[in-house]
């Protein structure tokens, strides 16, 4: 008869338990960069993917997958909107520079 | 809780669209600066409202830090600094080297960060309101 020590028995890994979501944080980084700054509606889009990806291959705690969603989405629209904004003042400027460079032409 | 140095199975485990459209931006913004010699206005919620948004003076605190100016870069927006110079790098170390830091931690303890995180958020922008010119 075999003898097993405590050392010798095979115990089973203990089942990995998924990483606990972030989805308020991914929100409030989708409402603060719809108001304010462009970096937290970025963060909030690339935090969104990622979460969303571990959560569809069950790394990440599923409980969280609508708030994780919607700030992802805040962070989507507040990119557009500075997106927007950016290419507007580019326009502009453009324009500006144009209506000068039309103004220096005309005095010769 | 603990900082790991974690490799990355992919480049952009966030997706290709928020780095490009970042970069895109970042080239955007400082061909603006470069084309307004005035200075640039850009902040709607500075137009609106006639008080600082979180983020105003982030642009000063670059051109400063990029003039070699470390404190005033510094006083311009601290909060916001600091927190833009951890995103850059990360993404940077993401993109190129495949690298990243991970945050290991269990639920509470990532809750009591957000609330001190949303802390310094609301302290540095009574700072900004009140000392930014």
């Amino acid at each position: 008869m075999d003898i097993y020590t405590n050392d010798q028995i095979h115990t089973p890994p203990p089942l990995e338990q998924p990483e606990p979501h972030r989805g308020m944080l991914v929100l409030i980084f989708g409402i603060i960069g719809l108001f304010t700054c462009a970096i937290f509606s970025i963060l909030a889009w690339v935090f969104g993917n990622e979460d969303l990806k571990k959560m569809e291959s069950g790394r990440m705690d599923p409980a969280g997958r609508d708030t994780t969603n919607a700030g992802r989405i805040l962070g989507i629209i507040g990119v557009a909107m500075n997106f927007i904004g950016l290419l507007a003042g580019l326009v502009a400027a453009v324009f500006m520079f144009g209506l000068t460079m039309a103004d220096i032409n005309s005095l010769f | 809780m603990r900082l790991l140095l974690e490799r990355t199975s992919t480049r952009f485990p966030g997706g290709k669209g928020p780095v490009l459209v970042l970069s895109f931006s970042l080239v955007g913004y400082v061909g603006l600066h470069l084309l307004y010699e005035s200075g640039l206005k850009l902040c709607w919620f500075r137009s609106l409202t006639g008080i600082n948004c979180p983020a105003c003076g982030l642009s000063r605190a670059f051109l400063s830090l990029f003039q070699g100016r470390f404190v005033q870069a510094f006083f311009y927006n601290p909060f916001m600094l600091l927190f833009s110079l951890g995103v850059f790098l990360q993404l940077f170390s993401t993109t190129v080297f495949k690298r990243r830091i991970a945050l290991e931690a269990s639920a509470r303890e990532r809750n009591l960060l957000l609330v001190a995180f949303l802390v310094l958020f609301l302290l540095n922008w009574l700072y900004l309101i009140l000392f930014l010119p």
